[in-house]
Order: C-alpha cells, then sequence, then structure tokens
C-alpha cells in the first residue's frame, strides 16, 4: 500500500454493467514506474486487447494522476488519460492541467480505469466515499460549460471538476476531446470519442480524503526551489506569465519557421496580428493558471466588440496561433472563436485545424468544388469559413461529415490525390512547425509514440532541464543552445526530451516549467518517502518510452511508419522563401542517430532484447517475440 | 481581495491546508478559490472579518470569538459541533469539517495565503470599519457553503465585467 503522495488506490468502473470496483495499489510500481502517464501506459500494454477496435466495448480508457499532483509545487496540475485511439489505431494518450487532477487526487484513486459500454448516456460521480452511475440524455448536445454547471448546481457543489465530452466526442468524430476546467484539453488521439463511444459524457470528481507528504519540511523547501527555479530559470518564463505560449510567435514567424497555407510558404507578413501581444492588448483580461503553478500562461480573453463579440475562453496557445497562419487567416477574434467552439464542442483544434487547411488547399486546386460544401467553401483566407465548419464536424454534417474522420481516411473518401497534401504521421497530424527548417520538431514528430506530436518529445525545454548534468555536456558540447535547425546531435536531443517528457508526465507535472532534474528528484523523495536519484528518474522516462514503443510494435508498426505521410514533400522539396529557403529535413540522418542513441535496431526501427533486458522489460520482451517485432 | 487579479490557481487554498495541517486537501482549506467556467471569472472566498459577526451571534454555546487582529477564534473545547455558524455565515466562508471548525484565523497577521498568491490579488489591510456582508444575508438562506460562496464569488464578477466593458468603451 502507498501511504505518501499517493491516494494508493485505484478505481475500476464497468460501464456495462454499471459496476465498479476498488482496488489497493501495490507499493512495487513506484519504483520501476511512479505513476501517472507511467502506470497508466504499463496497465494498458498489461491489460488492453491489442485488436481491439477503439470504439468498441473492450478498449480500455484509464485517467491517471501522479504524486506531486495537486500538491504545493507550482505546475503539478497535469493528469493523463491513454487508451487505444480511434484515430490513429495505436497508442492514445494525452495530458491537461487544470484543477481536474488535483480534485481527482483528493478523492483517493490514483487511476480511474473504465471499461464497458452504458446503455444510455450517463455521467459518473466519484468522490472519495462513492461512485454513481447518473444518467445524462439532458447533457446530449450540452458543451463543456454547460455540462459543467449543470453537474456543479445538481450535487450543490461548485468545487466539483469535471471532464467532459461535447458533441463531438458524442457523434464519435476521430480526434474529439476530453475538456476539464472550462478549457483545458485532453486534445491528441481522439480519447473524447472513445468516451464517446462509451456513452459517458462526462466524469465529475469531489475529493475529501487527503494526500500525505513523507517529509513535509523538506518538500516545501523543495518546493520553494522549484518554484524559484522556474522564475529565474525557464527561459521564457517572462513572456509566458505575460501573454501566454503566443508569446513565442514573435520569434518563430519572422524566421521562417512556421509553414504558411498548408506548407506552401514560410512567409507571412502580417503575423503581428495573431501575436501574444497583439493578444494581450486587444482581448485579455487577466491571466489563468492552473492548480497552484504561479507561471499562468492561460491568456483569458473576452471579445467585446465586432463581428466575434461575445467569445470568451482560455488561450490561444502557440500551437493554436499556428494554425491562423497555416489557413492564410490574419483575424485573431475568428481564432478565438473557432478555439472556443472547438474546445466546446470537443473537438482537437490542431486535427481539425490541419484538416481544413488540406480541405482549403484541395479547393484551390479544384479537387474539391463549391459543390463539395454546402455552403461556404472553404478557401485559404476566409475565416468565416473556418468558424462555419466546425459545428458541422462536431454534428457530422455536410463536408464536417468528411473532415470528422480524421487525417488518414477523411483524403481516401475525397480521393482524386487529395492524400498527396495530407501531412501525418501514423494518422495524426503535427503541429504546424515546419519540419525542414525545425528540425528538433520534425524528429519528434516522426518517433512520437502517439503520432506526430510536439508535446513528448520537447526538445525545446530539454537542455534547460538536464542543463547540470553529463547528458547535457553530450548533446550539445559546452552546454550552449544547440542550433535546432542543424540536423546533427538532434537524434539524440529527441531521446533525451522523450525520456524526461515521460517522467515529467508520470510524476503530475507540466513538462515545460520545471528547470533540473535534481530539484525534481528532491521533491519525489520528499513527497513519497522513496528514495529517487537523477538517473533513476531518467530511466524511468526511458523504460516507459519502450513499453510505449513496443506497445506500437506488437501492433505492426516498423521503422517505415516512423514517417510523414507525404515524405517527399519534406525530404525532397526545399523550402522556397523567408530566412529558411533551401532547407529540406534531413529525415534518415537524424532518425539513425534516434536508433542508435536508443539502442534500437536502426534497420527496422524496432527495440532489441538487449536493451529491453538492461531496462528491467524482459516481459515485454518476450511478448514482442512472440510476434515477431523484437530484434 | 483584488478579484480582477486572481488566476484561479489556487496557491493560496493550498498553501492554507498544508501550512495549517501539513497535507494535501483543499477541505482542510479556510480560504476557498472558485472557478467559474460559466462567466470566467476565478475568486477565493474567505472570512472579511465583517461588521455585521454573524457567525458569532448564531453560536450557542460561544465557541466563537474576536481575536486582536478582528479574526474568528474557534474554542473547539466547548463548541457542539451544530454548525449554526456554517448556515449563518451569508458568504460560506466558516464551515465544518471533520469535526472541526474552519476558518480563516489571520495566521496570527502572518498569513500564508498572502505569501503563497504571486498575482497581488490578496492584501491585508487594517480598516478602521469593517465591510458589510448584510447585502448577501438574505439571498444566502438555506443554501449549502459552497452554493453561498458561488452566489457570493458570481456577484463580483458581475461587477467586475462591468469595469471590463467600461474599459473597452
Amino acid at each position: 500500500m502507498l501511504k505518501y503522495g499517493f491516494g494508493g488506490k485505484l478505481l475500476r468502473v464497468n460501464l456495462t454493467e454499471k459496476i465498479f470496483k476498488i482496488e489497493k495499489i501495490s507499493s512495487s510500481w513506484i519504483k520501476p514506474l511512479i505513476g501517472g502517464r507511467t502506470t497508466n501506459t504499463q496497465r494498458l500494454y498489461d491489460e488492453l486487447d491489442p485488436n481491439c477496435d477503439p470504439l468498441g466495448e473492450d478498449n480500455i480508457i484509464i485517467f491517471g494522476v501522479g504524486p506531486l499532483t495537486g500538491s504545493i509545487l507550482p505546475a503539478s496540475a497535469y493528469f493523463i488519460v491513454t487508451a487505444k485511439s480511434p484515430l490513429t489505431g495505436i497508442l492514445g494518450d494525452s495530458a491537461a492541467g487544470g484543477s481536474f487532477g488535483p480534485e481527482m487526487k483528493q478523492t483517493g484513486f490514483d487511476q480511474i480505469i473504465i471499461t464497458g459500454k452504458a446503455k444510455g448516456l450517463l455521467y459518473l460521480m466519484i468522490t472519495d466515499k462513492e461512485v454513481e452511475f447518473i444518467p445524462a440524455t439532458n447533457l446530449s448536445g450540452k458543451t463543456i460549460v454547460e455540462t459543467t454547471c449543470y453537474i456543479r448546481k445538481k450535487h450543490k457543489d461548485y468545487a466539483i471538476q469535471v471532464a467532459a465530452i461535447g458533441a463531438a466526442g458524442e457523434h464519435q468524430v476521430l480526434y474529439s476531446t476530453i475538456v476539464s476546467s472550462g478549457n483545458r484539453v485532453n486534445g491528441r488521439t481522439g480519447m473524447g470519442a472513445v468516451l464517446g463511444s462509451k456513452n459517458l459524457k462526462a466524469i465529475a470528481v469531489r475529493g475529501g480524503s487527503d494526500v500525505n507528504i513523507a517529509r513535509p519540511e523538506a518538500f516545501l523547501q523543495s518546493c520553494m526551489e522549484g518554484r524559484r527555479d522556474i522564475i529565474e530559470s525557464q527561459p521564457h518564463y517572462e513572456a509566458y506569465h505575460a501573454y501566454g505560449t503566443p508569446a513565442l510567435l514573435s520569434s518563430t514567424a519572422p524566421a521562417g519557421v512556421i509553414a504558411v497555407r498548408n506548407y506552401q510558404r514560410n512567409t507571412f507578413e502580417d503575423w503581428e496580428a495573431l501575436s501574444g501581444e497583439t493578444l494581450k492588448r486587444e482581448f485579455v483580461k487577466t491571466m489563468r493558471g492552473c492548480a497552484s503553478c504561479h507561471v499562468a500562461c492561460g491568456p483569458f480573453h473576452n471579445v467585446q466588440a465586432g463581428e466575434f463579440a461575445g467569445t470568451f475562453g482560455e488561450g490561444p496557445e502557440y500551437a493554436s496561433a499556428e494554425l491562423g497562419i497555416l489557413m492564410d487567416c490574419n483575424n485573431l477574434a475568428a481564432e478565438l472563436k473557432y478555439q472556443e467552439l472547438c474546445n466546446q464542442l470537443g473537438i482537437d483544434i490542431y486535427s481539425a485545424g490541419t484538416g481544413i487547411a488540406w480541405a482549403m488547399e484541395c479547393y484551390e486546386r479544384g479537387i474539391l468544388t463549391d459543390e463539395d460544401f454546402d455552403g461556404r467553401p472553404l478557401s485559404f483566407g476566409d475565416y468565416q469559413s473556418v468558424v462555419d465548419i466546425v459545428p458541422k464536424i462536431a454534428y457530422r454534417q455536410g463536408f464536417g461529415n468528411i473532415l470528422a474522420e480524421g487525417e488518414k481516411r477523411a483524403p481516401k473518401l475525397v480521393g482524386q490525390g487529395s492524400e498527396k497534401f495530407r501531412y501525418h504521421v501514423k494518422g495524426q497530424s503535427p503541429v504546424t512547425e515546419d519540419p525542414r527548417a525545425h528540425k528538433g520538431f520534425g524528429l519528434q514528430n516522426l518517433t512520437g509514440t502517439r503520432g506526430a506530436d510536439h508535446l513528448k518529445g520537447n526538445v525545446l525545454y530539454m537542455r534547460h532541464i538536464l542543463r547540470h548534468t553529463q547528458i547535457n555536456m553530450d548533446i550539445s558540447g559546452e552546454g550552449l543552445m544547440m542550433d535546432l535547425r542543424c540536423p546533427d546531435g538532434v537524434g539524440r536531443a529527441v531521446k533525451w526530451g522523450e525520456d524526461m517528457t515521460a517522467t515529467l508526465n508520470s510524476v503530475g507535472m507540466c513538462t515545460r516549467t520545471l528547470g533540473s532534474i535534481q530539484i525534481l528528484t528532491r521533491l519525489l523523495c520528499s513527497a513519497t518517502g522513496v528514495d529517487f536519484t537523477d538517473e533513476e528518474l531518467l530511466v524511468i522516462g526511458e523504460r516507459i518510452f519502450n513499453v510505449q514503443k513496443a506497445f506500437n510494435a506488437r501492433q505492426g508498426l516498423t521503422r517505415k511508419d516512423d514517417d510523414y505521410s507525404v515524405p517527399e514533400k519534406f525530404t525532397k522539396e526545399p523550402i522556397k522563401d523567408g530566412p529558411c529557403k533551401g532547407m529540406i529535413f534531413e529525415r534518415d540522418l537524424m532518425l539513425d542517430e534516434y536508433y542508435q542513441t536508443r539502442e534500437w535496431d536502426v534497420e527496422t526501427g524496432l527495440q532489441t532484447i538487449k536493451k529491453l533486458d538492461k531496462l528491467g522489460l524482459m516481459h515485454v520482451a518476450e511478448e514482442l517475440e512472440k510476434v515477431n517485432a523484437i530484434k | 481581495m483584488d478579484i480582477s487579479k486572481c488566476t484561479g490557481c489556487k496557491k493560496c487554498e493550498t498553501a492554507c491546508a498544508f501550512f495549517h495541517t501539513k497535507q494535501v486537501s483543499n477541505h482542510l482549506s479556510r480560504i476557498k478559490v472558485l472557478n467559474l467556467y460559466e462567466n470566467g471569472i476565478d475568486s477565493p472566498v474567505v472570512c472579511q472579518q465583517c461588521n455585521e459577526r454573524y457567525c458569532i451571534n448564531e453560536c450557542p454555546n460561544e465557541a466563537l470569538s474576536i481575536g486582536s487582529l478582528g479574526e474568528i477564534l474557534v474554542d473547539m473545547d466547548v463548541c457542539s459541533l451544530c454548525a449554526n455558524c456554517e448556515d449563518a455565515c451569508p458568504i460560506g466562508a466558516i464551515q465544518l469539517f471533520n469535526d472541526e471548525v474552519l476558518v480563516c484565523n489571520l495566521c496570527s497577521g502572518d498569513t500564508e495565503c498572502i505569501m503563497a498568491c504571486t498575482e497581488e490579488a490578496l492584501s491585508f489591510e487594517t480598516q478602521e470599519e469593517n465591510s458589510s456582508l448584510s447585502e448577501y444575508k438574505l439571498t444566502s438562506v438555506k443554501l449549502t457553503p459552497s452554493q453561498k460562496r458561488f452566489e457570493y464569488v458570481r456577484k463580483q464578477g458581475i461587477e467586475l465585467r462591468k469595469t471590463w466593458r467600461e474599459n473597452r468603451a
């Protein structure tokens, strides 16, 4: 039984039978796995039938928190949702901050494991004392905020936190999301569709138990260190605190790193209309933070005049600002409206946005015509058409029904060579930083275990976290900032970035704030009372990344899947304009280096028995041997 | 309290519980943060040391008294856990949990919540006259503490949103 830092229990819910079971979590899990993403992954790997239908009854969806989630430590509000993804057909997992994780932690359940399928729409009310299955047919079609308010009012408790799906999840749009705390999104890999397929509208949590800290004094001291470290050494702290992540646009847009018009160009003159500064000046009322975090990088905005008056919410993130550029739209209010609709209807803005940009290019090239759209056609620069299509995606109407099928299927439905303009990896579209210009982003898109991914490689922050370690020296010489436009060293950087991110996801922390692994180790030791070393923490990250890789290898993925859907676009066609003109994506060079650093087989991209043995994963290796997916 | 600065991060809430009990639990906190996603207002609710002192008036056992800083002091030896104070408070700032009466004691002037807040949304000032909560009293009858806090924040939020519109104009 886990005593400190954990609730120590897990909850199994079977929706078909409407029953639940509470189990104790064995303390043997903590040393090799910690919690959060790692325990979720291991459990899914152990318990899921790899051939199951992601939208069927057999799929398992797991909510998990880590030992530091919800503590007084800043940036420790994360919870992770893991299931087999309906979008990609492989491992799906997605993290979110806000206040849901901390509240879930106080219910005493470190994991909530949901299986089966309810007969009618319902929601779960989970407290430390009971689990209720409450009919929710009246909540059908309701937005996230409406659902949250309804549940709070019904139970007469406004501290209840709700993670819900919107109309998109109910209609099983393949990239639908789970949204909690109003605007905090488990965005990628279609976790909302999995909940929708189970007829589960929402999970409401309200904790009443308390979480004990093993050594409170030491923990407090480490928290103070962590807080100071974020303020003093996080390179973007000031900018995030003032503008949120869109602040990054002012460095990347002029550098020609961002893709314009669905990767046709790389210069966008009017980027200032979408920048963090403009956002702050025009619309932001205050900043919003996740539980316990002083970075407060969520700009709360309210549009008060013009055609999109009344729009409000948190955000946008940097990556959603990029989407405006991808669609060649420079109207910030429209972008905020687009985001509000996506969040409240429960759609992943990246998969939807890149899909819209793809349709725009198809329209420009005459593959799609006016008749294909029942209404305003999607064309570059037409922001109104973007805002109009979002509800159609959520409710699967007209052309929205095609876009709702996701990255792999939608181009097949359109045909006529449209596949050539839909760029994704393993069925998930990347955030639109051009891989040819930003090699680090490019490579982590290929190697991400949940498809193209900018959050699980995190190369931008990795050096910062490892700055006092030998690893940083090994990657970037004298601990200098590595130039991510040069392919050398990117493979190594991505490997360490992925491992470190996995560790942070496991303890329940935000991946882009804390700046030192030494502090993290001290925090974890004082909170749980278990002794860890810095090296052990990194190995935990590496171990779980290997389990995630094995999850996908078990389903037959190899090196050829670690590639863009249209590789020649990036490896052969150089960037046409801007400061990065002429650059291409040196895929093979970086992938080779990456596999070598991981000690995997370079030729096939598969793991090796030797490496898995070293990580204490022989049980995984044995299973992979059965399906011939290991070298 | 300046709710226009509040980010809703709940640092004050976790800090309060942690310093009083060394545990992580928002139930044990004496300051409670509400996130109103429907109108985008976040705000902490805590004892205002109000003019009326509804809680003291309703206590049948004289377990509550006023301390040197104006804070409410609880004498658990004579408290009968009747929850009259909880019912009386118009803003839900005093509450029973696990056989204990939780109300802000101003940490003897060294307030942990204010130190935890990085946004300067909380401050501690001695005023000539205590504020009045009578405008919240009538509408708070028969509500749970959580509902009372919600109504309190909602009303303040309406005022805050007015200033957004004025600033815009």
